[in-house]
């Protein structure tokens, strides 16, 4: 263990001198507020709680860790669904909300300098009168920081065609768990040498806490046409998925819904969603007016020829915000269904949707509880929702397993254990299972080289024997070894 | 240039573990893809070929292609497009997959598309000792572990011998055009400022010889349509489609392709910067520009030590990134040792240590 008792008390007599009270939260009831994120099945008290309110503070409040050696984790808006932001109880709970000035605006340069804690959604609000906006649209966009969408590499409903968050960062500055203040990457997508920024865009806050972000702004598309399409079976609507992609469309969303996932939505919206089919796709295209008019005739083609029994074309602005606020409601309605869900975020080749979707079915009938599929289709994101009833003895572990054996089957098609959520705790004992030994020796030596004392973050991303017992990790899913 | 003292040239990844695990020569090791890369930075003491590295497996219903090290970048392309797909990548020149990689080489596609740290969805590869490791795989959505495919991402062979990388597909592109109009490089950034408000949607926006270039893909009926915006805005204007397309945009990669002592100088910043960046260029013997992504290219023939690290010194001064981008057979070595200095010093290099705890990829090149 690398924090001390010594080097905590020695912290927070420094915190005393540089914060002020509603910046050092000590009082244990306060504490509680902060023991989870998103993911709230993993709770932990943080021995302290600092909110530093200016970059500065939090540079000289991560200098300080360093030094007496304290264990610490970043948090912006706690909205992390893989237990990333879980406080360590043995250290500091470091939260950047209150850096949440969106520092420079260039429309030129299509860039905006923003500190962490500034909310995903803002920044799209605070670039529009630009023509602009921030293309990462996790679910959570309302509340999510764009800080935590970078430890994350969040991903969202557009990933299709515009990637993760990854893709829309060009630079970084970053306070790594050594003190060092370091810019990563450039203004422009373009910068001399290895790609560091990269490894700290998604290294789930292992790297340090980011204290600047460059961000790469999209021109807001100048048209958008969104359908939902409904199919007598889930073959049916991924074999539309699978033929709208090879014909050269490239939607900026594909999104499936099954029978109960429509249900779920259809009760908690209103929004009038057919509950009588199998299955749903959500498909909206963007760009020139022209290129989508083409696009989107092209596209109900292909609907048609595949089996669509109806579709819905929005009509408006309103309809459509309607079409997306039913299928984004899909995590919040499965409460409808059950007290209780897993959610997971598994990843597979999208030619696998078939396979995968009919194993979910017979996992669900063989245990006995209803997983609703909601999901990225585009890219092959699964988010089944495994619900049970934790008042019925057994019911949350069988939920457990069911939720587990669902990303085995997406590595065994040849996908990965999370699509956009991240490891965290949540996932890190099926790390293993997905790298190789080798792989994870690769993975500790560039963590080392942004943490030597292994005080930031503990415990998440990558597994330990303490955490997850002795396993030798496989060589699945390697491509190489594949061959 | 230094000598190679000798060329080894594994045929399987295993092997080349095997051989790095128990490697004690002194010198520096130099993964080398097809060995006709034209963008050489340092002879290294002993060469690595990855030429037999050449498989290709593509899954076309997943938009995604692994492919070897050794494979021609190019010939992958062609692969591809038979297949109606395509990596949304254009270098100026070819070379193998890894050094498409190792050099982060795109063209004006990266505009739209990104470069290559955007594109690569996995990576395999073999450390200095002998560690195989990959990261990212074969889904192009994927978060799982450290992305170490970045690492590799303009490392110019100084981290590590890349085995395998696994590129995100997407449709080739149905109908592509461009507009050409007169524009002087102090004009530049009004120029884009009015492309941009015009609610156009370019893939490329190309600067070469006191012209901009706007490049649109897309259907027929889309791209015709912004042109015509574009012609009713700025009126006079030349339109290259089909084969003069092709042959005018190959003219415009070819001025950033450096010849016999040339070095090409990339000088980065904001778009709202150009003047400054086309500023530093002005000793330049060519010059080009990716306007919308606020990088310059610079050619410069026989440049010297001094001049590279004067040119170093402005750019940081102001605030700007610069590195050298490629290099023409018979440049100095100092200049080459000078540019990959400057790649591996500071947190970068302790980075690349961790990784490659022998500096075997690095030797005597830490700045």
């Amino acid at each position: 263990m690398t924090g001390t008792v010594g080097g905590l008390d020695r912290f927070i007599e420094f915190a005393r001198a540089l914060l002020d009270k509603e910046s050092l939260i000590l009082d244990r009831s306060e504490r509680l507020a902060y023991s989870c994120d998103g993911l709230t099945s993993h709770r932990a008290l943080p021995a302290v709680v600092a909110i530093p309110k200016s970059r500065d503070e939090l540079v000289l409040v991560v200098k300080a860790l360093a030094r007496y050696g304290v264990p610490f984790v970043a948090r912006g808006a706690g909205t992390g669904l893989s237990g990333g932001a879980l406080p360590d109880a043995e250290g500091v709970l470091v939260v950047t909300a209150r850096l949440d000035s969106i520092i420079e605006i260039d429309p030129l340069s299509r860039l905006a300098v923003v500190e962490p804690g500034v909310v995903n959604l803002d920044l799209s609000k605070a670039v529009a009168e630009h023509g602009l906006y921030f293309a990462p649209d996790p679910s959570s966009q309302i509340a999510c920081t764009i800080g935590g969408n970078v430890a994350e590499n969040s991903g969202g409903a557009h990933c299709f065609k515009y990637g993760f968050t990854s893709n829309h960062i060009l630079g970084l500055e970053v306070v790594t768990p050594t003190g060092e203040l370091v810019w990563l990457g450039g203004e422009t997508l373009e910068a001399p040498g290895p790609d560091l920024r990269g490894v700290v865009v998604g290294a789930e806050g292992t790297a340090g806490i980011v204290t600047r972000i460059a961000c790469r702004l999209m021109a807001v598309p100048e048209a958008r046409k969104t359908l939902i399409s409904y199919f007598d079976s889930v073959d049916a609507a991924g074999d539309a998925v699978s033929t709208i992609v090879s014909s050269g469309l490239v939607p900026a969303a594909v999104e499936m819904m099954d029978n109960l996932a429509l249900k779920a939505c259809e009760l908690a919206t209103k929004a009038g969603l057919d509950t009588t089919a199998a299955a749903a796709l959500l498909v909206e295209l963007d760009g020139p007016s022209v290129e989508v008019e083409v696009g989107f005739a092209r596209l109900c083609t292909v609907l048609e020829e595949k089996g669509a029994r109806e579709i819905w074309v929005a009509q408006s602005e309103e309809e459509r915000a309607l079409m997306w606020l039913a299928r984004k409601a899909a995590f919040a309605a499965a409460g409808r269904v059950a007290p209780a869900y897993i959610v997971q975020d598994g990843v597979i080749p999208r030619t696998a949707l078939p396979e995968v979707l009919t194993e979910i079915e017979a996992l669900a009938k063989s245990s006995g509880l209803a997983i609703l599929n909601v999901f990225h289709a585009g890219d092959g994101n699964l988010h089944p929702l495994v619900t049970y009833d934790p008042a019925i003895v057994g019911a949350t572990e069988r939920a457990n397993e069911v939720a587990a054996v669902i990303l085995s089957l997406c590595l065994r098609v040849g996908g990965s254990i999370t699509g956009e959520h991240g490891v965290g705790v949540d996932k890190v004992c099926h790390m293993p299972e997905m790298f190789s030994t080798s792989d994870l020796e690769a993975f500790s030596r560039l963590r080392r080289a942004f943490d030597p004392e292994g005080i930031c973050n503990r415990d998440k991303l990558l597994p330990t024997p303490k955490l997850c017992g002795e396993r030798a990790g496989s060589l699945s899913g390697a491509p190489v070894v594949s061959r | 240039m230094t000598e190679v003292r000798s060329v080894y040239s594994p045929e399987t990844p295993a092997e080349l573990a095997e051989f790095l695990a128990g490697f004690e020569g002194s010198g520096r090791l130099k993964p080398i893809g097809a060995l006709r890369n034209p963008f050489p930075l340092a002879a290294g003491d002993t060469t690595i070929s990855l030429e037999r590295f050449d498989w290709i497996d593509h899954r076309r219903e997943d938009l995604t292609v692994a492919a070897g090290a050794g494979v021609d970048f190019f010939a992958l392309q062609e692969y591809l497009r038979r297949e109606k797909q395509r990596i949304v990548l254009d270098p100026p020149a070819g070379g193998s997959v890894g050094a498409m990689v190792a050099t982060s080489a795109h063209g004006y596609l990266a505009h739209r598309y990104g470069g290559v740290r955007d594109l690569v969805i996995g990576a395999s590869m073999v450390l200095g000792d002998g560690l195989m490791a990959h990261s990212g795989g074969r889904v192009i959505k994927n978060v799982a572990g450290y992305d170490l495919t970045k690492v590799l991402v303009g490392s110019r062979g100084l981290v590590a011998a890349v085995v395998e990388v696994v590129f995100r597909t997407h449709p080739a592109a149905e109908f592509e055009a461009m507009a050409a109009f007169p524009v002087v490089a102090e004009r530049a950034s009004d120029f884009l400022g009015q492309l941009y408000g015009l609610k156009v949607d370019p893939v490329g926006i190309e600067w070469a010889a006191d012209t901009a270039y706007a490049i649109f893909e897309g259907t027929r009926e889309g791209v015709e349509s912004q042109l015509r915006t574009l012609i009713e805005h700025f009126g006079k204007d030349a339109i290259y489609s089909g084969d003069a397309f092709g042959k005018l945009i190959s003219e415009v990669r070819e001025i950033q392709v450096p010849g016999e002592r040339e070095v090409t100088i990339r000088l980065c910043g904001r778009a709202t910067r150009l003047a400054e960046l086309f500023d530093l260029a002005s000793g330049a013997d060519r010059v080009s520009a990716h306007l919308g992504m606020g990088v310059v290219d610079a050619v410069f023939r026989d440049l010297t030590v001094s001049e590279l690290e004067g040119l170093f010194d402005s750019a940081e001064r102001r605030g700007l990134n610069l590195e050298v981008r490629a290099m023409g057979n018979g440049v100095a070595d100092e200049v080459q040792a000078a540019t990959v200095a400057r790649l591996v010093s500071g947190f970068t290099g302790r980075v690349i240590a961790s990784l490659d705890p022998k500096r075997r990829f690095s030797r005597g090149e830490q700045g």
